[in-house]
């Protein structure tokens, strides 16, 4: 059964899960940071060792947001806030809730052909619960800085629609010696719009050391950061009240909108169950 | 069936659409930049070949996926972050044609198809539907004055639309000229005509119908999103075909937009 009413969404709500996630580097403008790593509550997560192909990701995952399912119809993301203080006087960016369907590991930094991922199926949390790949979107997350080298990279992909073939370019650009937790999307290519599986990634240029993974992940929502030290929040009908399937694995990306140093950030999200 | 109840947007609300898209070029202060060509999420699309009568669209690689409810949709939520101010405009793209030689100084007829029934009341009468140039292909030096002659919403022929911001020679791909519209008009029914009067000597570029169906402001480096009651809930109608347009208020590049839309089904 879903959710079709506001009695419904209230019935629904979940206790509370707060969240607290300690500042961690300098975050470079426009380029999204990933918490995944980042100590707090809930701690941060180990580094993965699935190898190139990957593993599909199903709660409880260590580092994720904590995510039950319901006992019965669906979940729905009802709440979600944020309070982030900044050194400097203009705080700006944006914190982005996801679910983390997938990830790997042994990606090679140092080889500049192609490297085999074919990634293992993604569990079936797209837009639509499907495995198709329909709004998945690919990162390429760093759990330990990299070094000089300014390479160009990009994933072979097949898309939502089952075509394989489909290059992504890294966006924004790679930079050389990227900070930990730095966290690249891919672009697609014309008419895609999802990924349904990663064939190969290729480095053009050396990384020298460092290390990276793949991550295949669908955005829930986007909360403005758009004061300083005061909560922002969206509520079940200002967020669109996004739907979570099953065993979703949450996690936080940050958008920064300057390169002041990053407090903790403190928040709070509810599920409603119905 | 419409929806007139929070409870009705609660129930069709749909799963969140993101996009993001990298911007080119410098832009001119109040020229709308088009990010239908730009790369990103969804990826670019390909330039139009439709000829000079043009295609009516129901859906084409590159929108903002749109999936049809079983009756009727709605924008319900749109956010933005910008690396620079400006403000989004999300449009729905009507028809799009080519063929259009940049060189020609006198009029080269259009005669477009009809729009499919997307305007303003969801009829191909044209009310509320604007007509922009959209440069594919930047264009080389010749500072030319482009006007269209158009049909109006109620079916007048022969009027004459200039565009808002003048022609700039050398514009960027993405630069998209609005028209205006002659005094009593309210929207554009057809194109007859396009007329250039210096060469533009190279380049491609495009007449494009579309409505509008929000605007998003942003300061830059901060985002900015509005609800069903901030964009107003404005109706899309059947095989509606979204794009983005940004509007400049600097000239630094938009080289980072990226955002959210989301919908509810009645």
């Amino acid at each position: 059964m879903a959710i079709t009413t506001m009695a419904g969404v209230i019935a629904g709500l979940q206790p509370v899960v707060p969240f607290t996630k300690s500042g961690a580097g300098t975050p470079v403008v426009a380029r999204p940071f990933s918490l995944w790593y980042v100590g707090g509550s809930p701690g941060g997560a180990a580094v993965p060792s699935s190898g190139l192909a990957g593993a599909a990701l199903s709660a409880p995952v260590t580092g994720q947001m904590p995510f039950l399912n319901p006992v019965s119809g669906n979940a729905y993301l009802a709440r979600f806030s944020a309070i982030a203080s900044q050194t400097g006087s203009n705080p700006s960016g944006s914190y982005i809730l996801c679910d983390r369907l997938w990830q790997n590991s042994g990606i090679s930094v140092t080889t500049t052909g192609a490297q085999t991922i074919n990634s293992v199926a993604w569990p079936a949390r797209d837009n639509d619960g499907s495995t198709n790949g329909e709004g998945v979107r690919i990162g390429l997350e760093l759990s330990t800085a990299t070094g000089a080298g300014a390479s160009v990279v990009s994933i072979s992909y097949t898309d939502q629609g089952g075509t394989a073939g489909a290059t992504g370019a890294c966006m924004p650009a790679y930079a050389a010696s990227s900070a930990v937790n730095s966290f690249y999307t891919f672009a697609l290519e014309a008419g895609d719009t999802g990924v349904r599986s990663i064939q190969s990634y290729t480095s053009t240029v050396s990384m020298s050391s460092g290390v990276v993974h793949l991550v295949a992940f669908r955005i829930i929502a986007r909360l403005a950061m758009s004061f300083s030290n005061g909560e922002v929040y969206l509520d079940a009908v200002t967020g669109g009240m996004p739907r979570l399937y099953n065993d979703s694995v949450p996690f936080l990306l940050y958008m920064p909108g300057n390169t002041n140093g990053q407090n903790p950030v403190h928040g709070q999200i509810l599920w409603t169950h119905g | 069936m419409a929806i007139t109840t929070l409870d009705g947007v609660i129930a069709g609300f749909q799963p969140p659409q993101e996009w993001a898209k990298t911007g080119a070029g410098t832009q001119v202060l109040g020229r709308y930049y088009s990010t239908f060509y730009a790369a990103g999420r969804p990826g670019p699309a390909v330039a139009p070949t439709p000829g000079m009568a043009g295609a009516a669209l129901t859906a084409y690689a590159g929108q903002i996926p749109f999936p049809n409810g079983a009756a009727a949709q709605y924008l319900a939520k749109a956010n933005i972050w910008a690396n620079v101010s400006g403000c989004l405009v999300i449009c729905d793209r009507l028809w799009h044609q080519s063929g259009i030689s940049v060189t020609t100084t006198t009029a080269q007829t259009i005669n477009s198809v009809a729009w499919p029934a997307r305007d303003s009341n969801g009829s191909t009468n044209g009310e509320g539907v604007r007509i922009g140039l959209e440069v594919s292909t930047a264009t080389g030096a010749g500072a030319s004055v482009h006007s269209i002659s158009y049909t109006d919403q109620s079916g007048n022929a022969g009027a004459t639309g200039s565009p808002r911001v003048a022609y700039a020679a050398s514009s960027i791909a993405g630069a998209f000229y609005d028209y205006g519209l002659a005094a009593g008009d309210t929207g554009v029914r057809s194109v007859q005509t396009f007329t250039s009067t210096v060469s533009m000597s190279s380049g491609v570029v495009h007449l494009v119908a579309y409505r509008e169906l929000a605007r998003i402001p942003t300061t830059g480096l901060v985002e900015f999103g509005q609800d069903l009651l901030g964009i107003g809930m404005p109706e899309l109608f059947n095989d509606t075909v979204p794009f983005l347009l940004w509007f400049p208020t600097a000239t630094t590049a938009p080289s980072v937009l990226a955002g959210q839309i989301i919908y509810t089904h009645g």
